[in-house]
Parts: structure tokens; sequence; C-alpha cells
């Protein structure tokens, strides 16, 4: 049996007046999970604690199948790529291996070196005067370098060129070579995750929406379109509902596909669309968006 | 990791090499400027105690606390390090501030007075240590930019206490001769002994706030 990457069950943690409220998540060994969810949903806040950078509230979260997030026995085994390279910008990209590589038993400075070549960076080039795409490729060179296990990205593609992100993308596929590789990944850019990702998590105000496969998506929600007049039980089951003249759309369950008339269309989702209707569901987005 | 984070930070306080001028320059003019050039040792502990919250600024500034969450360092190593490093580099402009004091009379053709250098330094290690005790748990409790008013404060403290020792006759009452001529084992188990308790208790304090804190 295959131990668990990431481990969360029922974490919950309030900041201000958000609420993370009972997260489950996991993540076998050997798989790509997407995390997406508009903004402020609480995915970045579901990775900070996995990284033991934010204590929890309740719930708990476990890596490798047993050690606690923010150890150095877990940090080890792990690789960590956020939207801004968090390094001095006084530091050179030679110096920033140099000062980590003392961290890492398994520090490869080949392998970064090779990376470096890889992505066009340039060793003698201060921090500070990287553009954002380099950053994120820096950041990307320095969690590969000790060869971790799980590498956790939050939202790296952002920002980034198609070029910069496709060679992204290639170098996540060739780390999940190694069957013993798992990637947590979340992003906006749904695209990414079309064929990167084996699983998939939707988080919504703070709660899981879905979780499971990206074919599973499919089959848990689906959009409808139509013109006829909706009584309001069934409008409340509409999620992101948008209306254009007589038309609306929205996002429903698939068990709710019954209550919808014959002159509907029930169209297969893609997850742009989970994450844009989720995004819309609050009343005043729908109000808006109406 | 506590050593190779000690190490890692004394590396980054270097950087650029440039930030350490401004002490040192401090401590040269303190030497010639003053009738007393061992009150460059003073000086170093005051500008050390100023330049506490460096690595806190650069912490903030190239979101090193994020780096620190993700290396294989526990957050303990972090504090104990840091508290370490700059102790050590204290340590370093103490020595540069004594030779200083030595060779400013030296060049003015003056005598050396070397009874004032034990107890002058072990004073300034008391100084630049409380200093160090009192800011350190509020900059890893809030991080640099909302602890900020701490960087002055204990030497405001001092100042003002100075002030008032002289106002009160207190400081007239201090025979600098003595002290100087005392034993210097237990002058410096005083000195040092004095400073290492506040900085334990500080540095635990330290621990149990950085631990607490959301990264």
């Amino acid at each position: 049996m295959s131990t668990s990457a990431i481990s969360v069950t029922g974490l919950s943690r309030t900041q201000g007046t958000f609420r993370l409220d009972s997260i489950d998540l996991d993540l076998p060994t050997g798989l790509v999970m997407g995390v997406v969810g508009p903004n402020g949903a609480g995915k970045t806040t579901t990775i900070k604690s996995i990284l033991g950078m934010l204590a929890p509230e309740s719930g708990s979260i476990t890596l490798f199948g047993g050690e606690a997030p923010g150890t150095a026995a877990a940090n080890e085994r792990l690789g960590v790529v956020l939207d801004q390279p968090f390094v001095s910008p006084d530091w050179k990209v030679s110096g920033v291996a140099r000062r980590l590589a003392k961290f890492y038993s398994a520090w490869d400075a080949a392998a970064f070196a090779a990376l470096l070549v890889r992505f066009g960076l340039d060793p003698e080039a201060r921090v500070g005067t990287l553009s954002r795409g380099q950053g994120v490729k820096l950041s990307t060179a320095v969690a590969l370098a000790h060869h971790p296990q799980l590498l956790i990205l939050d939202e790296p593609t952002s920002g980034l060129d198609p070029v910069s992100r496709a060679d992204l993308i290639d170098v996540l596929r060739e780390f999940m070579v190694d069957e013993t590789h798992s990637i947590l990944f979340s992003t906006h850019i749904t695209t990414d995750l079309d064929t990167l990702a084996d699983l998939i998590l939707v988080i919504d105000s703070g709660r899981v929406a879905y979780s499971g496969t990206l074919d599973g998506l499919q089959e848990e929600f689906a959009m409808v379109r139509g013109t006829e007049q909706l009584d309001p039980q069934t409008l409340a089951r509409v999620m992101g509902l948008r209306r254009t003249g007589s038309r609306f759309e929205g996002l429903i369950r698939v068990g709710d596909t019954a209550l919808f008339g014959p002159t509907t269309i029930i169209d297969a989702v893609s997850t742009d669309d989970v994450v844009v209707h989720l995004a819309r569901r609050t009343p005043e987005r729908q109000e808006h968006a109406s | 990791m506590t050593g190779t984070f000690a190490l890692f930070d004394i590396q980054n306080f270097l950087t650029p090499l440039k930030r350490v001028l401004p002490p040192m320059l401090v401590v040269v003019v303190a030497a010639i400027a003053t009738p007393w050039p061992a009150f460059a040792i003073g000086a170093a502990a005051i500008a050390m105690s100023l330049l506490a919250a460096n690595p806190f600024a650069a912490d903030e500034r190239g979101r090193l606390d994020t780096l620190y969450s993700t290396l294989p360092v526990s957050r303990r190593s972090v504090v104990v390090g840091r508290y370490l490093a700059l102790l050590a580099v204290y340590a370093v402009v103490a020595v540069l501030a004594t030779v200083v004091a030595i060779v400013v009379p030296l060049v003015r053709g003056e005598e050396v007075d070397y009874s004032v250098l034990l107890p002058v330094n072990l004073v300034s290690l008391v100084i630049f240590s409380v200093a160090l005790a009192v800011q350190l748990p509020f900059f890893f409790s809030l991080g640099f930019t909302r602890a900020r008013p701490m960087m002055y404060l204990p030497v405001a403290v001092l100042i003002g206490a100075f002030y008032l020792a002289s106002q009160t006759g207190l400081l007239d009452r201090v025979d600098p001769a003595a002290v100087a001529s005392g034993n210097p084992a237990v002058l410096a188990l005083v000195g040092v002994g004095g400073s290492l308790v506040a900085l334990v208790v500080s540095a635990v304090v330290s621990i149990a706030r950085y631990g607490r804190r959301p990264l």
C-alpha cells in the first residue's frame, strides 16, 4: 500500500473574517494534485498550514506518512516554489546555492547548475534584478536541487509567459518520472493541470467543494444553459448564475439535472467553469453577474 | 543545524560588507574624537545594539522567514542561531574596537591605559547583551516593521538611566578606578555571567514566541 505524501484531516483555521473549515486532503505518493479555487478561497492558507507556517486550530497534517509539517526531517524531503522567490534580493544567484547547500544533506550543485543553464539564469545576476518569471525559475532550481520527494507549488505559473509556463510544466513532468515523487500544485491557470494533475481539489470559501480525479469533476458538476423561467427552488441550486437577456447559465451538481426542463442544455464542465462559477456563487456576486 | 544557521546569518549580516562600515566608523570616531579612546568599545556596543535589528529587516525584505520555514532547520535553531550570530559579530567588532582603543593613544604618543580595557569591555558586553535580550523577543514575535521602535528603546533607556544617575549624583559615587582595580576574574564572571543569563532568558522567550508566530 502506498503512503500518503500529504495527509490533511479536518484542517480548520480562522484568520480575521476568513475561516478555513475542515479541509480534508490526501495526496498519495506518486501523484500530482492540483488545488484550484477563486482568490481568497483558502488555497494559500492550506498550503502554509501544510508547510508548518501556520498552526491549525484543529485537525491534523502529516507528510510522508508520519512527519509533522515544518520539521527539519520533513523539509529535507520537500521542495517549495511560491509565486515570488523568498531569498534576499541582495544575493547573487550563485550565492543562493552557496548559502542553502549547507542546510541539505543531498544538495546537488551540479543539478542546480544544470537547471540554471536550462532556465537561462545568469549565476552572477542579483536576485533583485530578476524578472518575475526568472524568480520562479530560480525558486524551482532551488526546490529541485536537493532531490526532494514532494514539491509544493503555490501559484508558480501566475505571471509567467507561455514559454516559461511550458518550461516549468516540462520540469515538473520530468520530476514525476520517479514514482516516489509527488506534487501539490495550486494555480489559477487550470489548463496547467489538464496534462499534469491526477487529482484535483477545489476549494471555495474555505471549504472543499470537490476532491477527486479530473474526470470525476465531470461526474460531479455540469453546466446548465437555457431560456426558461426557473422557480426559486431550482434557481437556488444553480451556482454562479449569469443572465444575459432571457438566457441564463450556471453550474449545477449533476444530481440536480432532473430539476431542469427538456429545453435546458446540460453541458460538460471544464475546471475553469467550476472555479469561475463557484467564485460567483455568493449572493452579491450573483446579483452583480446578473 | 544551529551552527549552520548562525554561519548563514553572519554571512548575511556582512553582505554587503559596507553595511558593517557605519558601526566601525562610529568606533573609530569615538576613539579619536573623545579624550577616552576606550570609549570606542562602548560605542561599539551601542552601535551594534542599534544594528541588531538589521537581520530582521533583511528577513522582511527578502521574505526570509518563509525561506527558514522551508529549510531543514527548526524554528528553535533559527532563534538560537541568530543570537549566536549577533554575539559573534559583536565579538569581532569589540575586538576591533579594543585594537582601536590601543592604537589611537599610541599614534598620539600617549600612554595606553590597559587596566580599563577589561572593565570597559565587560560593561559594553553587558550593555549589548541587555539590549539584545530586550529587543530580540519583540522582533521574533512581531517581525521587524511592527517591533521597530524596540530598536531604539534599549539605547534610549541607557541614555535616560545615565542622565538620571548623573542628575541624582549616583554617577559621582561610582569610582571607575575602584571598578578597574577589582579582581579581573570576578569582574569577568559578573559581566559574562550576567550577560549569559539575560541572553538565555531572552532566547527562551524568543523561541516560544517565534514558534507560535504565523509566517
